[in-house]
């Protein structure tokens, strides 16, 4: 990664200590236990991924049985009644055995009540590929709870995001699904990939992006609102727009792109997927006329279909291309090394849309 | 646990506005004055009505698709429920969440029209319950088809290993649509599961005023002592037929006919004549204040506007923070 590059935080805090991804949401849930009592942890195994918290408050992290629709919706109830459950998924991709919970129930109580009810409910759940876990544990999905009226979606990209997104979660009033990218995760990394396997570490066994993994966070509480956009690079002549982890590889390529193509890239972290900023995505596409989308979810049918069709119809007369589109190969994400690297989005796969819709 | 004057009497009322309310939501149906599905409860009124006795306004009901009865007898205010059905203004939620999505927070009851789906939610109000410490209790009213459901098995179970303040009571009419519970559940009773969850499981005449009165009771005192979750399952029919275009007479017409003679409103007008010395023009005249107020409430509903779509009453409170989607 170049020298070059600022911090990925607002510029014009000072922030002296550095943490990493998950211990910075882990310290948004701490203090809002510590801050409010109706807060509470219920899921698979949390008494053992939140051990610390566990020790500090043992009667409000509770391990449940394998049983999502039973926990979802009992998490669903209790923040009906008054509670602030953040219930979790453990892995998104596990949202199917309880779907009916989720989209059915928690999205949709708060309309048919006509406001009268509101569910204050966080599912906080792990996502995302590229340590080699095959797809029935790497999906991403965001977009398949954007689609349905009714749920928050928040995807932070950097321990800073990931803290501030947390506490804005908790707070709100709605149903949030909180996305947390394993790549980005010691602890999801070295349970799941392994630290003392490799020789050279398992952060450069599966190239995690080092600004993802650890960066710049207030040790005091603040909050980042859900359904805002953060430009992370700004830039002249191509918008990337994304999400997740894929901003790390889009300032990768980008950073790449500025050395040995002179193509200047702004990169736009939506953040959320709900509520979703179109304002920071128009403006930029009509700032550079060229927009690529990069989405580590399935390519079709999702996010980047939905960036590109709010681009087209907000930004057209100032495109001077088709927006692109990168996102993961309509298949199940395969096993294999290669075979993974292939399916998901590369930095060369982004680099290949950029200069495609460059030279258009 | 014998069920005294007093009592019955408030449990025939119940019952009465329960098959008045209904009786009066058939005649609108069929004057096209309700919309899309209506799962009717008659033949279900001792069920609600004798779990309903023992709960108060604190206590929470999560209802099913056919949830009219538990609405009833928890106290949901005829008006409002009588017009959400409609679809009109004066709704329960201004006609936005009708028939199958009841809510209504003064009496903590709400309903779902996905099968099984209320289990789960049940639960919710529960674990408030234990952490706040009060000894409110939660009521899941399921059909006998909902049992094959997984969300009946990991609520059941989740219920009993966290001692959840919560009763599942199983309306167990006999019919899932067209299909009976024999040929889809694998053992006679419900109540054998509560032995695979390590509960109580009664099993209750639900045409009987007494043995649900009693086993509600029984149920809900423990889950208020903190002792945990009960089952109940209790025999009861739906004699207008799964829902309003499809009658039991489509279905069953012999055996509706056999469960027409146990109709539990003549029987226990005739209980409480003989067995309690209440008389029959105390009946009549609870008969009658029920007629009117169930005809205040149609008149209501008929006289409500149906909600204006401009500006947006369609697109707003899909979330609490924000007005619009």
């Amino acid at each position: 990664m170049s020298e070059a590059q600022e911090p990925l935080v607002p510029a014009d805090l000072d922030i002296e200590r550095e943490l990493e991804y998950s211990s910075a949401i882990d310290e948004a849930v701490g203090e809002a236990l510590a801050q409010d009592d109706d807060v509470f942890v219920m899921g698979e195994d949390v008494e053992l991924l939140r051990d610390g918290l566990k020790e500090e408050f043992p009667d409000r992290i509770r391990n449940t049985p394998i049983s999502e629709t039973a926990f979802i919706g009992g998490g669903t109830g209790a923040a009906y009644s008054g509670l602030r459950p953040i219930v979790e998924l453990m892995f998104i991709d596990f949202f199917g055995v309880a779907m009916d919970q989720i989209y059915n129930q928690l999205a949709k109580i708060t309309y048919y009540s006509d406001g009268n009810l509101s569910v204050p409910l966080v599912i906080r759940a792990a996502y995302g590929g590229g340590y080699r876990d095959a797809g029935q544990h790497q999906q991403c999905l965001y977009s398949i709870f954007g689609h349905v009226p009714g749920l928050k979606v928040a995807v932070p990209s950097t321990p800073y995001d990931a803290k501030g997104m947390m506490a804005a979660a908790i707070k709100a009033d709605d149903p949030v699904i909180f996305f947390e990218h394993k790549l980005l995760s010691d602890a999801w990394l070295s349970l799941l990939g392994g630290d003392d396997r490799w020789p050279d570490g398992m952060h450069e066994q599966f190239d995690v992006p080092a600004a993802g993994n650890r960066g710049p966070v207030p040790d005091e509480k603040y909050e980042v609102p859900l359904g805002e956009a953060d430009v992370k690079r700004e830039g002249a002549d191509v918008t990337i727009v994304t999400i997740g982890a894929m901003v790390h590889r889009a300032i990768e390529t980008a950073e790449t792109l500025a050395d040995e193509a002179n193509i200047d890239c702004e990169i736009v972290d939506l953040r959320s997927v709900v509520p979703l900023d179109e304002e920071t995505v128009v403006e930029s596409a009509r700032k550079t006329g060229r927009v690529v989308v990069v989405d580590e979810d399935y390519e079709r049918y999702g996010l980047t279909g939905e960036i590109a069709s709010i681009v087209a119809d907000r930004a057209f007369d100032a495109l001077t291309a088709p927006v692109k589109r990168v996102g993961t190969d309509m298949v199940p994400i395969p096993f294999s090394p290669p075979l993974e690297d292939r399916v998901l989005p590369s930095t060369q796969d982004i680099r290949t849309a950029v200069e495609e819709i460059s030279s258009e | 646990m014998a069920l005294n004057s007093e009592e019955y009497t408030d449990m025939y009322r119940s019952m009465r506005r329960i098959r008045a309310f209904e009786t009066a939501a058939a005649d609108l149906w069929a004057d096209g004055e309700i919309h899309g599905e209506l799962h009717l409860s008659t033949g279900h009124e001792v069920v609600a009505a004798g779990v309903g006795a023992h709960l108060s306004d604190e206590d929470a009901i999560a209802g099913t698709h056919r949830a009219h009865n538990a609405a009833v007898a928890k106290g949901v205010d005829l008006k409002p429920l009588l017009a959400e059905i409609l679809g009109r203004e004066t709704g329960l939620s201004r006609g936005k969440g009708g028939h199958m999505h009841l809510f209504d927070t003064d009496t903590n009851f709400g309903c779902s029209g996905i099968i099984g789906a209320g289990l789960p939610l049940s639960l919710g109000p529960g674990i408030a319950a234990t952490f706040r410490d009060t000894d409110t209790v939660s009521v899941a009213f399921l059909g006998e088809g909902a049992v094959n459901q997984g969300s009946f098995h990991e609520s059941l179970n989740l219920a009993s290993v966290w001692d959840l303040p919560v009763i599942f009571v199983i309306e167990d009419d006999k019919w899932a649509v067209s299909m009976t519970k024999g040929e889809t559940t694998a053992v006679d009773s419900n109540t054998d599961r509560a032995l695979g969850y390590d509960m109580p499981g009664l099993a209750v005449d639900g045409m009987t005023p007494r043995e649900v009165h009693a086993a509600g009771d029984y149920a809900i005192e423990r889950a208020r002592s903190g002792a945990g979750p009960t089952l109940i399952e209790a025999s009861c029919y739906h004699y207008d037929g799964h829902f309003e275009s499809l009658p039991q007479e489509a279905i069953a017409p012999d055996e509706l006919e056999e469960w027409r003679d146990l109709d539990p409103l003549p029987r226990a007008r005739r209980e409480l004549q003989n067995e309690f010395d209440v008389s029959e023009a105390d009946l009549d005249a609870i008969d009658e204040e029920i007629e009117d107020e169930v005809a205040d409430a149609v008149a209501f509903a008929l006289d409500s506007p149906l909600p204006d779509p401009d500006p947006d009453v369609a697109l707003e409170n899909v979330f609490a923070e924000e007005g619009s989607a």
